[in-house]
C-alpha cells in the first residue's frame, strides 16, 4: 500500500490509545449557489473542523440541536459527502495482511479499499419507512449488503441472516415479507439487521430511536447494547434526545453550528458540564419528574445561521455568560481535565450546574 | 373566576369514536370519560395509536372520515363573553352538533382554539375533500400563500367584529406577545420565511388570538429543538394566566407533561387506564402500564452503567382484534390468569383524585 510508510507511527499510536476512528479536523463546507452561472456565493459550514475519537466497543454520542451538522460529520466520515478537509484516521482489519488492525485514512483511499472498508463501517438510519425499500423484501434488504460485497445467495447466507433477524427479535417467517407489513419498531429492526450482515466494527446510528414510541424506544435501545456486547460494536450514536443519549453513551459529544463545543465522559458531561452551551441544553430539557424544581436557563433566540455565524464564538449571542472576548476571538478546543474538552473562554472561571 | 375550585369547562362521558374501515371497525376512542377544567391544564399521555389525537378532535367535532362518534357526550359549559357585561351561559353537547353547522363554526377557533405538531403540513391529509373544508381549520392553517399577518387578521375578523386595519394591530400584538422580534416587519412574511419555531409560535398566536377559554395543543413541541421547546412552553405557561384558558395537551413526551399539567390521563387503546395529580401519577402510578411507560424512560442524570431498561413485552395489539378483558393484559407484567383476560376493568378510585382501570384495584 502507497501509504504505509506514513501508517507505521500512527499505528503504534493506535494500540496505545485503543482508538477505532479518529477524526482530526474534519471539514464539510456546502456551497451556496446563486444566480444563471451558479456562482458560489458563500458556504454553509455544515462541519467546521471537527475533532473526536472512538474507542474499540464504546459508544460516542453526539448530541445537539437540528441544523448542528451531527447528521453531516456522520455521513462524512463514511464518506457518503466529500469532505473539504481534515483526516478521518480508522483501524481496519480487512485492509491489513497479518489479521491486525491497520491504520488508514480514509478519505485518501483508493475507490477499491473504501468500497471494502464499509464492510466494517455500516449504518442506522432515523427513518425505518423511508430507509426501507418498499419493494424489497426483508430477507432482499438484509442480503443486498452481502451481495454488493461479493457473497453469493446460496442456504449458507440464508442461514446467515435468520440467524441476524432472531439475534434481533424478528422470526425466520419475516423473511419473505415486505416493510409495509411490519410496525415502526420491526422496521427499525430490519434496518440494525441490515447494518449488521456485513459483521461491522463501527455502526454511525443517526437518529435511531426519534422515531419510535416510548416503549419501542426502549426495546431498541436495550438491543443496540445487546448487539454491542456480542459483536464488541462501536457505535457513533446521533441524537438530540438528552437523555437517550446519556443512557447509550460512554462518552458524549455536544455540537453547536458545525463544531463541537465539549466532550467528556457522560456522567462527567452530564454532572459537571464546562460549556454554557451544554449547561442550557441539559437545564433545558423537561425532566419527567414532577418534583425536580430548577431555575431554567431558557436560551434567547435561534441556533445561528451556518452561512452566517457570528463572529468569535457561535454561541455568544444565546451566552448568558458572553463577555467582549467571545464576541472577538474563536475559542480554541482544549482540553480542560483528562478527557474533557471544551471550546469556551471562560471555561475554567465558570461555575456551571449539570444534572 | 374561581380559581381554587374546579369548575367543568369540557366533560367527556363514555366517548366512543369508531371508524368504519374495510377491514373492519376500528375503535379509535373506546368509552373515555375525562373533565377539562376551566383554567388549568390536563394532559393527556398515550403512544402512538392510543387515540389521544381522536380525543382532541371529537372535542371540535373534527373527526376525519370514515370516523364516527357513535357513543357518548362532550358537555361544554359555554360562557359567551359578549360585550363583556352581560354573560351568558349555556351547555352544549359538542358531540351532537352539526360539523358543518353555524354553532361547532363559532367554538372552533373562537372558543376551543387548536394548535398542531407541525403546523406547515399537519392538516392537508385530512382535509383536503372540497366541500368539507371547514372554515375555522383553514383559518388555522398556515397556507403558504396568505402571509402570516393577514392569517391572523383573517382569524379575528371572523370571530370578532374588527375592521382589517384593527385586526392588523391585533395581529402585530400577539406576534410580539408570542415572543417572535419585529412583529411588524414578520406579520408580512410567508411561513417558509419562518423557522420551525417561529411557525409554532404564530400556530399559538392565531389559536389565541380570539382569546379562547381552551387550547387544544396536540404535540406541539415535538417537532422542536429543546431550547426553542422550552421557549414556546414558557409562553403557553404565561398567556395561560393571562388569559385564564384551559389547555388540553397532549403529547407522548413525560417530560413535557410533568412541567405543564396538573392533572394527567393515560390513554391506551381508546380507553383511559389510568388519571390523577402529575405527583400521583410519577410517584405512585398504579396502572401496570402507567407503571411500565415510567420506566422505560431513560432518566437524565441517573446513569448507572450498563444498565438495561424496563421495556413493554410485545407490541400494541391489532386494532381489528383486541384482546378480551382487559386490553393491555397480554402484555402486563402482572396478568391474572383467567381474570385479566375475561373481565373488563371498571373505573375504580384508588386515591386522592386518582383513578385507574384495573383488576387489581376492584374489590370482589
Amino acid at each position: 500500500m502507497a501509504a504505509e510508510g506514513q501508517v507505521q507511527p500512527a499505528q503504534a499510536n493506535a494500540k496505545n490509545n485503543n482508538y477505532l476512528l479518529e477524526v482530526k479536523g474534519l471539514k464539510k463546507y456546502f456551497p451556496i449557489q446563486k444566480g444563471l452561472l451558479r456562482r458560489t456565493v458563500g458556504y454553509v459550514k455544515a462541519v467546521d473542523d471537527v475533532s473526536f475519537f472512538v474507542r474499540e466497543g464504546e459508544t460516542l454520542g453526539l448530541v445537539g440541536e437540528s441544523g448542528c451538522g451531527k447528521s453531516t460529520a456522520g455521513r462524512t466520515i463514511i464518506h457518503l459527502y466529500e469532505p473539504t478537509a481534515g483526516e478521518v484516521l480508522f483501524n481496519s482489519r480487512i485492509l491489513s495482511s497479518d489479521g491486525t488492525r491497520q491504520r488508514v485514512n480514509l478519505l485518501d483511499l483508493p475507490p477499491n479499499q473504501l468500497k471494502a472498508i464499509r464492510r466494517e463501517i455500516s449504518m442506522i438510519f432515523q427513518d425505518p419507512i423511508n430507509s426501507l425499500n418498499p419493494r424489497m423484501t426483508v430477507s432482499d434488504i438484509v442480503s443486498e449488503p452481502m451481495i454488493i460485497h461479493g457473497f453469493s445467495m446460496d442456504s449458507e447466507t440464508e442461514a446467515v441472516i435468520i440467524r441476524l433477524l432472531e439475534r434481533v427479535g424478528l422470526r425466520s417467517d419475516h423473511l419473505r415479507r415486505y416493510p409495509h407489513e411490519f410496525s415502526g419498531g420491526q422496521r427499525q429492526r430490519i434496518g440494525i439487521a441490515r447494518a449488521l450482515s456485513l459483521n461491522p466494527s463501527l455502526v454511525i446510528c443517526d437518529e435511531p430511536v426519534s422515531a419510535l414510541d416510548v416503549s419501542i424506544q426502549a426495546q431498541t435501545l436495550n438491543l443496540l447494547q445487546d448487539l454491542q456486547k456480542d459483536f464488541n460494536l462501536s457505535y457513533i450514536f446521533i441524537a438530540h434526545d438528552l437523555s437517550v443519549v446519556e443512557h447509550i453513551s460512554d462518552r458524549v459529544a455536544v455540537m453547536y453550528v458545525g463544531k463541537v463545543a465539549e466532550i467528556a465522559d457522560a456522567e462527567e458531561l452530564y454532572s459537571s458540564p464546562l460549556h454554557p452551551y451544554t449547561e442550557a441544553l441539559l437545564s433545558a430539557v423537561p425532566k419527567a419528574d414532577p418534583l425536580y424544581k430548577s431555575d431554567r436557563i431558557v436560551m434567547q433566540g435561534e441556533v445561528a445561521d451556518p452561512s452566517n455565524p457570528p463572529s468569535g464564538c457561535y454561541f455568544h449571542p444565546r451566552c448568558q455568560y458572553a463577555k467582549d472576548v467571545c464576541k472577538l476571538k474563536t475559542p480554541e478546543f482544549r482540553e480542560l481535565k483528562p478527557g474533557h474538552f471544551v471550546a469556551c473562554h471562560r471555561a475554567e472561571e465558570l461555575k456551571l450546574e449539570g444534572i | 373566576m374561581s380559581e381554587l375550585l374546579n369548575e367543568p369547562l369540557i366533560e367527556v362521558k363514555d366517548l366512543r369514536v369508531e371508524f368504519d374501515v374495510r377491514a373492519g371497525i376500528v375503535k379509535a376512542v373506546d368509552g373515555l370519560t375525562m373533565t377539562v377544567n376551566r383554567g388549568k391544564t390536563l394532559g393527556i399521555i398515550g403512544e402512538s395509536g392510543c387515540g389521544k389525537s381522536i380525543t382532541a378532535r371529537a372535542i371540535l367535532n373534527m373527526i376525519p372520515k370514515p370516523g364516527k362518534i357513535t357513543h357518548g357526550e362532550i358537555i361544554y359549559y359555554r360562557r359567551l363573553k359578549s360585550d363583556g357585561l352581560t354573560q351568558m351561559d349555556d351547555i352544549i353537547d359538542l358531540a351532537k352538533t352539526d360539523p358543518d353547522g353555524k354553532l361547532i363554526r363559532q367554538v372552533r377557533g373562537g372558543e376551543i382554539g387548536m394548535i398542531f405538531q407541525e403546523p406547515m403540513s399537519s392538516l392537508t391529509p385530512v382535509y383536503t375533500a372540497g366541500t368539507h373544508i371547514n372554515e375555522a381549520v383553514i383559518l388555522h392553517h398556515l397556507t403558504p400563500v396568505y402571509k402570516v399577518g393577514d392569517q391572523i387578521a383573517e382569524q379575528v375578523m371572523a370571530h370578532r367584529k374588527v375592521t382589517k386595519a384593527e385586526a392588523r394591530v391585533i395581529a402585530i400584538e400577539m406576534l410580539h406577545r408570542v415572543g417572535i422580534p419585529k412583529p411588524e416587519q414578520r406579520v408580512d412574511s410567508y411561513p417558509h420565511q419562518l423557522s420551525g419555531g417561529q411557525r409554532q409560535r404564530v400556530m399559538i398566536a392565531i389559536a389565541l388570538s380570539c382569546e379562547p377559554s381552551m387550547l387544544i395543543a396536540d404535540e406541539p413541541t415535538t417537532a422542536l429543538d429543546v431550547s426553542i421547546e422550552a421557549q414556546i412552553l414558557d409562553i403557553m405557561r404565561d398567556l395561560q394566566q393571562s388569559v385564564n384558558m384551559a389547555i388540553m395537551f397532549i403529547t407522548h413526551n413525560l417530560g413535557v407533561i410533568t412541567s405543564m399539567a396538573e392533572e394527567i390521563v393515560v390513554m391506551y387503546m381508546g380507553k383511559a387506564v389510568e388519571q390523577g395529580k402529575v405527583i400521583e401519577i410519577f410517584q405512585n402510578p398504579k396502572h401496570p402500564y402507567t407503571q411500565a411507560l415510567l420506566r422505560s424512560i431513560p432518566k437524565l442524570g441517573k446513569k448507572t452503567a450498563g444498565e438495561r431498561l424496563a421495556t413493554i413485552s410485545g407490541m400494541v395489539p391489532d386494532p381489528f382484534n383486541l384482546p378480551t378483558g382487559c386490553v393491555f393484559h397480554p402484555r402486563c407484567p402482572l396478568f391474572m390468569s383467567g381474570k385479566c383476560d375475561k373481565v373488563v376493568p371498571k373505573w375504580t378510585k384508588v386515591g386522592d383524585e386518582h383513578w385507574a382501570s384495573c383488576l387489581l384495584y376492584e374489590e370482589e
